[in-house]
């Protein structure tokens, strides 16, 4: 091997290059990033069958959000149309009306983007403050491992649905923000348990060492080394967090602890079940339009975390995204399915 | 058996008829015919027209690299192909008595009667193919069970093979699998696949997770076992000399096909394939002068992207026009040999490639002495100058104790469990030290502590006069982040050392954040760019946008080996850096370390299992081999000294473990040591911690421990009690088992 | 070399290794399977493993019944020292620090059988 560097100078050894090659504009970066972070992602997505699934449905929804926030449907109100009219009849009310003759369509519509405000809040409160916590106390260990511990031994051992229960009456939230916020007040306790265990085996790879030994920051180890190899658990989990806001939040209205000024999905749900939707046949799609506006959007988290993995490993990103992937060599003991000995 | 020969210019595809081998097999176990094996619908092969007969009772000694297709010829061999691959030819089974057996024409059930009942196999991954909830003894009878076999008859053959294989059958038996040591799992595996009686037992890489003295004695064992039940072994590895000592025959496999096959002499000792040769010559061995060991340029293809004609063409020095288009026959290099290979040009082969051992060789007593005997090391010379240490280690005692953590003391390194114990040393500029000891000896713990990543519990480690631990604490002189920048690490697994979720240009930009955290995006780019060239990764840029997993074995220690020099360190710790490299490879990383070494003027510690890579690094480098064995260092000196003329029963036993190359001292013979396993290093023994195992212990090394001195008419210092010619050591009795002169125990 | 080892013993739901007179307390047989995580825990085999012949799976799976191996399972005697060494009272996220231990231990001697790749 040719030794082609000149005497080394004090500062380690000039590795001089065609600098100039090497440049990229501003332009082409910004292309890299968009490819990387934006293009790539999105390929994958995708591809895997459940996550267009599932994306198709958040964007049935996002629509009706839309609809709403530009007011491009009619709002909801009593005595709009006749009552108890069923869905699918009448196509200026798709999904059939009320006793009082509302608007089911518009109910629903009506409170989307609240709902998904205050879904996006629950999940995103829970996952971030499980993923501080896990991480740090899971990398730190020792006593700032047992000082996280017991503060979150502490809201584990207190009953959640009773603590929101008492935390709804006392502050009544209606921004669906801050309800997002009480609704998993105590979400991310349980979370940060199972990232931090999951932590504690990453923080022994050799690459965290590595990065220890060139003495990165904490900080730049959390992000840089151990929340990728999360990232897929933390999505499936902000999706598990996301569904638990959107049930608490029905359950709660449904046994009337929230507060309301207008109808959303659960008080829907009750106001149906007080009038009988269970029993008669008239008011049965009262009942039902609610409930799958409820599950649609659940299914259709669930369905996109499932191929959240995907977009997070970066062999599928690789092999999607059309790059030449050179099979490795070292490892003899397995066989994958590409054909290597 | 018909032995037309095959005259054709070109090797036998799978399309055409079935083609009797050239070899004289007379009474063949198995016969492999034009064995392929496929995946992608045919597109892809992984073994291709593989021919040939294995004869009753030998040993079949099969080296090739990693990816080479060597693991599919054991599958094959049982015709357990890992999906979607598909195995095509013919394998034949000739029993002792009854009819042959066409193996792939078997039906599931038969398959799996046939499997371990004629032909067992022990691999790699049988480590971790127990049933933990269940204890040994139970593996022995389900496996009797389901095989319909008589299990008191079978638990009293299982027992004998325990005692042969030097463990005691009634522990071993009652023990969970995770109870037992690496060594002690693989010998119940060996004692497992035999207890149907198998007459073919196929070995693939069964010791390659072992330390080189456990697979050296495992290997003394298996020959014992071939001759006590008229075994057929196959023994297929990456490592040519380990198999050497064993094999009768040995066969080189390259790219998914034969490269040579032989008689282990003529193979070892009068190879004909430029490949064969070229591994042979690139094997760190004691015998070969350290001029003559080269590398091997290259990697072994992809079964993707195989060459046309001779696939070895591309890593030639011969090749030729021809070899870049016909692809050469496997045929016998005469008539009568039974010696065949696929090569156009074996003969010029044989002339321009001389070996760098043995015979042809020079005189390797000749070619070492130039060196100054003494005086040679860069401690010598630092000492001489009164340089001040680089890093100075005083009576450093690392115990693991309560706090930690019981999943991390099980996980992997069992270094863990391991205190090192009053250890002395110093690193000085532009040093290179080397800690050769069997795992569990604590050496990683030492090399962690040595650059600061594992806090002692006893003793003082200085940077340049500075202690490393008071400047963490922030109550020394200088900032703790020089400390860190000064001290790297290269880890011993290419799969973990670098993050498989950041591409390369990332994982290469953190140093540079520390080192040079103000330079731009352009610059920092060139420098990763230029540095990567340096290593051997080109087209650079190609590689900073890759994955981790895109990158083979060693090209990921490469990066590693980059990530750590881009600190601009005083020193590296190379933790068994090289062991996870293909054998072609590691003398040409190792010669990259050594160059790099001056370049950077870094030193470094070196971390090895094997006398032979550690004696490359440290002749090389000018610098000590430091043997260490539970927790201490037992003797320290020069790779010339220890070799030549070792102190210490211990520092004998490595060496004996160290495969050579060369003919006449290659039979495996009993290891010079009483007892094959380690002690469990938790409760090591009292007074010379080697005493148990210790071919000439006596009764005084049971109460006293020897310390570490300075030998006698040599470099270096050595733990021995045999060091002074007063000690009472002479007069006491010696132990059970044990000799007056370390060479009497071989012949014992 | 006869070799104790401490045998599981069950006593109204709560979990003790027993050796002798010796009886170290472990916990609540329900807060071990909580610890480990799942009632079963499954170990894949690649496909060279699976042909063992004392493996007899589905698919390479072993599904081992965490309760059941706990409650079989017997540990040697530094094991069970390494276990004292942690308390009974509760600590970690409302399990007792031995509990939790004593499942990592469980859990460790489990995943170090089957194949590499999952993990």
């Amino acid at each position: 091997m040719a030794t082609e560097t000149d005497s080394s100078s004090e500062e380690g050894v000039d590795w001089r290059s065609d600098a100039s090659a090497e440049e990229m504009t501003r332009r082409e970066r910004y292309g890299e990033f968009y490819r990387r972070m934006v293009r790539e992602p999105a390929i994958i997505a995708w591809s895997d069958l459940r996550t267009r699934v599932g994306i198709i449905i958040l964007s049935v929804y996002l629509l009706m959000a839309a609809l709403d926030v530009f007011g491009l449907w009619r709002n909801p109100s009593p005595n709009q149309a006749p009552r108890l009219l069923p869905p699918f009849q009448n196509w200026a009310f798709p999904l059939g009306t009320t006793q009082s003759g509302v608007d089911l369509f518009a109910l629903i519509v009506d409170s989307t983007p609240f709902i998904l405000l205050m879904v996006l809040a629950g999940g995103v409160w829970a996952t971030t403050l499980a993923v501080m916590v896990g991480t740090v106390s899971g990398y730190k260990g020792g006593s700032v491992d047992t000082a996280i511990t017991s503060v979150s031994d502490f809201f584990m051992a207190i009953p959640g649905l009773p603590l929101v229960i008492v935390l709804a009456i006392t502050f009544s939230p209606e921004n669906p923000i801050l309800l997002g916020v009480i609704l998993t007040i105590n979400y991310w306790a349980g979370l940060g348990r199972s990232i931090r265990s999951q932590v504690l085996s990453i923080r022994e790879e050799s690459y965290v060492e590595a990065s220890r030994t060139m003495g990165s920051s904490t900080f730049r180890i959390i992000v840089k080394d151990v929340l990728p190899n999360i990232m897929p658990y933390v999505m499936v989990n902000f999706v598990f967090a996301a569904r638990y806001t959107i049930f608490a939040s029905v359950g709660l209205y449904f046994i009337g602890v929230l507060p309301y000024t207008g109808q959303n999905w659960g008080v829907t749900l009750n106001n149906a079940y007080n009038q009988g939707g269970l029993f008669t046949m008239q008011a049965l799609h009262w009942l039902l339009v609610p409930i799958v506006a409820i599950v649609g959007l659940a299914l259709g988290l669930i369905l996109v975390s499932q191929g959240m993995d995907r977009i997070f490993n970066p062999r599928v990103r690789t092999r999607l995204s059309g790059e030449s992937e050179s099979i490795e060599g070292e490892d003899d003991t397995t066989a994958p399915p590409g054909g290597m000995v | 058996m018909s032995t037309d020969t095959n005259t054709d210019s070109t090797r036998p595809t799978a399309t055409d008829e079935t083609t009797e081998p050239d070899t004289v097999v007379d009474d063949p176990v198995l016969e492999i015919r034009d064995a392929n094996v496929t995946y992608s619908d045919g597109d892809t092969y992984v073994l291709e027209d593989v021919t040939v007969d294995i004869d009753r009772h030998e040993v079949l000694g099969i080296v090739g690299e990693s990816g080479s297709g060597k693991s599919m010829f054991a599958s094959a061999l049982m015709d357990a192909v890992p999906d979607p691959g598909l195995l095509t030819g013919g394998i034949r089974y000739h029993p002792p008595d009854g009819e042959t057996v066409d193996v792939l024409e078997l039906s599931d059930e038969e398959l799996r009667k046939f499997r371990w009942e004629q032909i067992s196999m022990v691999f790699q991954g049988a480590m971790s193919s127990f049933n933990p909830t269940m204890e040994i003894g139970t593996h022995f009878t389900e496996t009797l069970k389901s095989h319909d076999k008589h299990v008191s008859e079978g638990m009293e053959f299982a027992r004998e093979l325990l005692e042969n294989l030097y463990l005691e059958p009634e522990r071993v038996l009652n023990s969970y699998p995770h109870e037992l040591s690496g060594g002690m799992q693989q010998r119940a595996l060996i004692a497992l696949s035999m207890v149907l009686d198998p007459e073919v037992l196929v070995m693939d890489e069964p010791t390659a997770a072992l330390d080189l003295l456990m697979q050296r004695s495992i290997l003394g064992l298996l020959e014992e076992l071939r001759d006590e039940y008229d075994l057929t072994i196959i023994f297929i590895t990456h490592d040519l000399p380990l198999v050497a000592s064993l094999a009768d025959r040995m066969a080189i496999i390259y790219a998914f096909q034969f490269a040579e096959i032989g008689e282990r002499d003529a193979i070892i000792g009068d190879s004909a394939h430029p490949y064969t040769r070229a591994l042979l010559n690139a094997t760190p061995n004691l015998d070969a002068p350290l001029e003559e060991m080269q590398p091997i340029e290259g990697e072994g293809p992809a079964p993707v992207n195989v060459p046309s004609g001779c696939r070895y063409h591309p890593r030639c020095p011969l090749a030729t026009e021809e070899c870049r288009t016909v692809d050469p026959p496997f045929a016998p290099i005469d008539e009568a040999s039974d010696h065949r290979t696929a090569c156009h040009h074996w003969e010029e082969a044989r002339e321009e490639i001389p070996l760098n051992f043995g015979e042809d060789a020079p005189d390797a007593a000749s070619v070492d002495s130039p060196r100054p005997a003494a005086g040679s090391t860069v401690e010598d010379r630092a000492v001489a100058a009164g340089d001040q240490a680089l890093l100075s280690l005083d009576d450093i005692e690392v115990h693991f104790e309560e706090q930690q953590g019981l999943l991390d003391r099980f996980r992997g390194d069992p270094d863990v469990v391991q205190a090192v114990d009053g250890i002395d040393l110093d690193i000085h500029e532009q040093d290179l030290v080397c800690l050769l000891g069997e795992s569990g000896c604590g050496k990683t713990t030492l090399g962690k502590t040595m650059i600061g990543l594992q806090r002692p519990t006893g003793g003082t480690i200085e940077y340049r006069g500075h202690d490393i631990w008071e400047a963490k604490d922030g109550n020394a002189d200088i900032p703790y982040d020089e400390v860190r920048q000064a001290l790297q690490i290269i880890h011993q697994d290419p799969g973990s050392s670098l993050n498989p979720n950041r591409r390369i240009v990332d994982i290469l930009s953190e140093p540079l954040h520390h080192t040079h955290p103000n330079i731009g995006r352009a610059e920092r780019r060139s420098r990763m760019h230029s540095l990567l060239e340096r290593v051997g990764m080109t087209p650079a840029g190609d590689f900073l946008d890759r994955y981790p997993h895109q990158l083979s074995g060693g090209e990921k220690q490469r990066v590693a080996l980059a990530r750590a020099l881009l600190m601009n360190p005083d020193a590296i710790l190379a933790d068994e850096a090289i062991s996870a490299v293909d054998v072609s490879l590691r003398i040409e990383i190792m010669d990259l370390m050594l160059e790099l070494q001056s370049e950077f003027h870094t030193s470094f510690l070196f971390i090895s299992h094997d006398l032979s890579n550690a004696r490359y690094f440290a002749e090389h480098g000018d610098g000590r081999i430091a043997v260490m064995y539970l927790g201490e260092i037992v003797e320290i000196g020069s790779a010339e000294r220890l070799i030549h003329d070792p102190r210490h029963p211990y520092t004998e036993v490595l060496r004996w473990a160290t495969p050579n190359l060369d003919l006449d001292a290659m039979e495996a013979d009993d290891p010079p040591i009483r007892d094959i396993d380690v002690p469990d290093p938790v409760d090591p023994p009292s007074g010379c911690r080697f005493h148990t195992r210790c071919p000439v212990a006596r009764e005084a090394c049971t109460r006293d421990d020897p310390e570490l001195l300075d030998v006698d008419g040599g470099d270096g210092k050595a733990a021995c009690f045999r060091e002074d010619p007063d000690h009472e050591y002479w007069e006491s009795e010696p132990l059970e088992g044990a000799v007056e002169h370390p060479e009497e125990f071989a012949e014992r | 070399m006869t070799r104790t080892r401490y045998e599981p013993e069950c006593d109204d739901g709560t979990l003790f290794l027993v050796a002798g007179d010796d009886r170290v307390e472990i916990g609540a047989v329900d807060d071990v399977v909580d610890a480990v995580g799942n009632e079963t825990f499954s170990i894949e085999y690649d496909e060279k493993q699976r042909t063992q012949p004392w493996l007899e799976t589905d698919e390479g799976v072993l599904d081992v019944d965490v309760r059941e191996t706990v409650t079989t399972l017997a540990h040697t005697p530094e094991t069970v020292a390494d276990l004292r060494e942690y308390g009974m009272e509760t600590d970690a996220y409302g399990l007792p620090t031995r509990t939790v231990e004593f499942a990592n231990v469980v859990v460790d001697i489990l995943s170090r059988q089957g194949s590499e790749s999952e993990q």
